[in-house]
């Protein structure tokens, strides 16, 4: 938990991975973001366009590399994790899955995820509530990679078979025996398709199970863990982040320092949502990780001028500091 | 280095491109939307 000493809602609980002084981490400027951002509107745009019902016929052929249930009925794209579990069940390879998450990946990397991602939203949303902060143990990161080999795709292998794609044995919804990511993890799922279902449908409430039950105590507790940790779902549980973070290392999008600039100040260590640039010696920034989403805070908020930039190809596409933050904003920490 | 970099993006780029149309021709489009209709319980 983060100590006291600063105000914990503007300083995220990685930058306690720089190993300076309090005092010299109080001094580090704050970046500028505002609520009602850039990012948010495009991540509210983001949240009615996947989930605007009519554009389904033809949406729900898309794999948009955000996660956003396709059990919801106003979904209307298709979930990526959810076809790479049918495709398992079949025991084929998703060329269609991997071709359009590869192709986003190396053109924009992981901007859907910073941008785009509903769930991400929710999350971003969450971690405003006025609450005490922890700081994940950075092996927590590795538990997202373990769940796409084990629950996305190893356990539909073992358990699916004999399944078609098409005609009436087609692959459906429970088929594995509800051991697969979707049917014991998938918050995003039992928020968005599970939760309404419940609601609306008399049914279903009749007909909960004990997976039911725990579906719904692990999204209470994935819900509390986005209050006290900043996009902690995103870096833990996520699959969808694990399948796409290679991309954040080899995409036209992506983040360049400028070492002779750069300062080490370490605000762009605070300001990073999901501490992608967080090193354990606190003696510079990281370049690029898997965690990367490129939000662009980083380049908000660092403090030197054109010291960190984010390019699409060779083409710098923002800046640092081609905005600077207002006076009253700077020094918001509070002692 | 650098043009090393945009070349290695540039096919990594490419084969992306390819797998997805290969999908395509496998008929892949049509079953991640009969699928996804298929968990839409409404």
């Amino acid at each position: 938990m983060v100590s006291g000493g600063f105000d914990s809602h503007t300083l995220p609980p990685c930058a306690m991975l720089w190993r300076g002084t309090p005092d010299q981490i109080m001094t580090v400027k704050l970046p500028n973001i505002p609520l009602w951002g850039a990012r948010l509107k495009a991540q509210l745009i983001g949240l009615v366009a996947l989930n605007s019902y009519f554009w389904a016929p033809i949406g729900k052929y898309a794999c948009i590399p955000v996660l956003n249930c396709y059990a919801c009925s106003l979904a209307t794209t298709a979930c990526p994790i959810g076809t790479i579990t049918a495709f398992a069940l079949l025991r084929e390879i998703p060329y269609y899955v991997i071709g359009t998450l590869g192709m986003i990946g190396v053109a924009a990397g992981r901007l859907f995820c910073g941008w785009a991602c509903p769930f991400g939203l929710v999350q971003d949303l969450l971690y405003r509530i006025r609450s005490p902060k922890w700081r994940l143990p950075r092996g927590a990161n590795a538990l997202k990679y373990a769940l796409l080999v084990v629950l996305v795709i190893a356990v539909p292998i073992a358990l699916g078979g004999g399944a078609q794609k098409t005609g009436a044995d087609r692959v459906v919804k429970q088929s594995t025996g509800a051991a697969d990511y979707c049917a014991l993890v998938c918050p995003a799922g039992t928020l968005e398709a599970g939760v309404p279902g419940l609601v609306i449908n008399k049914k279903i409430r009749e007909d909960m199970s004990w997976r039911s039950w725990l579906k719904l105590g692990l999204l209470a507790a994935v819900l509390g863990l986005m209050v006290v940790s900043r996009r902690s779902f995103c870096r833990t549980l996520c699959p969808l982040g694990a399948a796409m973070a290679l991309s954040s290392r080899a995409s036209f999008l992506h983040l360049s320092t400028d070492q002779d600039r750069c300062t080490r100040c370490m605000a762009c260590v605070s300001a990073c949502p999901t501490c992608a640039r967080a090193v354990p010696d606190g003696t510079r920034p990281k370049e690029a990780t898997a965690e990367c989403v490129l939000c662009l805070e980083c380049v908000r908020g660092c403090p030197e001028s054109e010291a960190l930039c984010a390019k699409l190809g060779a083409k710098i596409v923002m800046t640092s500091n081609s905005h600077p933050a207002p006076a009253a904003h700077e020094g918001a920490i509070s002692a | 280095m650098r043009k090393l970099r945009w070349v290695i993006l540039i096919a990594l780029l490419a084969v992306a491109i390819g797998v997805l149309l290969y999908g395509i021709y496998q008929g892949d489009a049509q079953f991640v939307l009969e699928n996804a209709k298929a968990f839409c319980f409404t």
